[in-house]
């Protein structure tokens, strides 16, 4: 399950390569990314308006204390 | 790399990444940051990233220092680090530790976006628990963000954490022991087929563990095409991609079945009467502040209410104990507390934590951890003597090498939580007195007090190592 593209993509000063970041991993988080990046814009920008007609700021998020309408 | 990876003073656990390496010396432990990783580290620095992730306590701080580095013609700086006095592995946490870890990770991950960069690994090893909170402990871990790239440390994030803590969640808390087989986190596979069918129908399981498995399973034996390696995710995604796995991460729940936080432990108060435990109590704290240590181990330490009158001492106080449980019940106790000293873990005295990884040398050993300035070992005798069989000798040996000063209780054979271990066997334990117990530990630590308890068949001692 080796990367073999990486090394003619990376430039020189590009040390992260040492992980393997997997063909299949890579693949399905393209998929995975497109797929709640859409979510995730239309979750900013709701937020955004619902801010406006409240005319409260979003809320800051801050670890463990948010609730994610996820999974 | 023409470095010598198998320098002594080079750590064991630092060979992988060719941005640098942790190295001892005279006892301190210092970081080389090597020429390939400039760019990066001056950006870490000048971006101002590294003062706000310090700031927010999610990034260990360290000085540039001027000494001589360990690989001349590699270094580009040599940094030091604060020391930690004890490192954990992601092994010994309870589920709601590990799932903070994790947490820990993505608001790092999140802060370098905001200034152009991004962690180029996700391992739970480089978190490590300071003052009660999860802290990143490898500066060099950023890179410097180049839109349209994919993460390059998501699988690495969902075996080290997300796999772990969905497992504990949905199929049993001591999935996390699958952490001390599989070095570099849970196969996603593995993962896949342990879980129940339900966790296939939640968006966030369904596809970064369940589908992310099933890819990783077509392409095993693939390479990928130049078109598909060519294709770009543009940064909401990859934002959208974070917000995703910290909602994943942040949803998954534990409690052990049937039980109320507030009256889960109830320490092990009730095997005493008021008196009793609060004497014990008295003694314990009259030990500790004679002895004053940095570090104290508890090796027993339930839900941590003898281990935090070591940490009220100010000594850092690793609480260990075998139930996740109480483990977990001790971290939520102790996690609002400001800079707690208080470190709970689950360990198994039986089967403590052995050497892990390439050559043995990545994860330390418990024994290799030690020595604590001092030992508690409360109501535990029986359950290592008894239980697992562990003649009175070999336990005075044992504690000798895990500490300097041990405070310890003597549980005598007709107690009755001794009774409660001899009622379904037989009693083969003859040597099982209280003679033989100070003759055994006598041979290797100096007995500095013995103090009854009130109300009670238990002696408390505090002894010396010899």
């Amino acid at each position: 399950m080796h990367f073999q593209f990486i090394d003619f993509l990376a430039p020189v000063l590009r040390p992260q390569a040492y992980l393997d970041p997997g063909s299949g991993s890579f693949l399905i988080q393209l998929l995975i990314a497109g797929l709640v990046g859409a979510g995730f814009i239309i979750k900013a920008y709701w937020k955004k308006i619902k801010a406006f007609f409240t005319r409260t700021k979003p809320a800051e998020e801050t670890p463990k204390d948010d609730s994610q309408p996820q999974q | 790399m023409t470095a010598n990876p198998n320098s002594d003073r080079r750590l064991g656990a630092s060979f992988r990444d060719p941005s640098g390496f942790l190295f001892a010396r005279d006892g301190t432990l210092y970081r080389q940051v090597n020429h390939i990783y400039r760019q990066h580290y001056d950006q870490l620095m000048a971006s101002k990233l590294y003062a706000r992730l310090v700031s927010a306590g999610l990034l260990i701080p360290h000085e540039e220092v001027d000494i001589a580095p360990d690989e001349p013609e590699l270094a580009y700086r040599v940094i030091k680090p604060s020391q930690l006095k004890f490192i954990s592995y992601p092994y010994e946490w309870s589920f709601s530790q590990l799932q903070d870890a994790a947490l820990a990770t993505i608001a790092v991950q999140k802060l370098a976006l905001e200034t152009g960069m991004v962690l180029k690994d996700a391992s739970a090893y480089n978190i490590q628990f300071h003052q009660g909170k999860p802290v990143l402990i490898d500066t060099l871990s950023f890179e410097i963000y180049r839109e349209g790239e994919p993460w390059v440390a998501y699988r690495q994030y969902c075996q080290h954490f997300l796999a772990p803590l969905a497992l504990m969640a949905y199929t049993d808390v001591r999935l996390s022991q699958l952490l001390r087989v599989y070095i570099d986190g849970i196969p996603l596979d593995l993962a896949s087929r342990l879980l129940p069918r339900r966790t296939r129908y939640g968006l966030g399981l369904a596809t970064h563990i369940h589908l992310h498995a099933a890819a990783q399973k077509r392409y095993a034996d693939k390479v990928v095409s130049k078109e598909q390696a060519a294709r770009r995710m543009s940064k909401l995604s990859f934002m959208g991609l974070m917000d995703s796995l910290e909602g994943t991460t942040r949803k998954l729940n534990w409690k052990p079945a049937g039980t109320e936080w507030g009256d889960y432990y109830i320490a092990s108060a009730s095997h005493y009467s008021a008196t009793a435990f609060e004497h014990k109590k008295q003694v314990v704290n009259q030990f500790l502040q004679r002895i004053q240590p940095a570090v104290t181990w508890d090796l027993g330490a339930n839900t941590g209410e003898f281990s935090q009158l070591a940490a009220n001492l100010g000594s850092l106080t690793i609480a260990f104990d075998i139930d996740p449980a109480a483990v977990e019940q001790n971290y939520l106790i102790s996690k609002p507390k400001k800079d707690t000293r208080m470190l709970p873990l689950v360990m198994d005295f039986t089967n403590p934590s052995p050497s892990l990884g390439w050559h043995n040398r990545e994860r330390h050993a418990l024994l290799e951890r030690a020595p604590a300035d001092a030992l508690l070992a409360l109501a535990l005798i029986h359950h290592l003597a008894i239980s697992n069989n562990v003649p009175l000798p070999l336990l005075a040996d044992y504690l000798h090498d895990l500490g300097h000063w041990l405070i310890i209780e003597w549980v005598p054979k007709d107690d009755t939580q001794v009774q409660k271990l001899l009622a379904s066997r037989l009693d083969i334990f003859t040597g099982y007195h209280q003679e033989g117990f100070e003759a055994a530990f006598g041979d290797y630590f100096a007995l500095h007090e013995k103090i009854p308890l009130r109300d009670s068949d238990r002696v408390m001692y505090l002894m010396e190592k010899k």
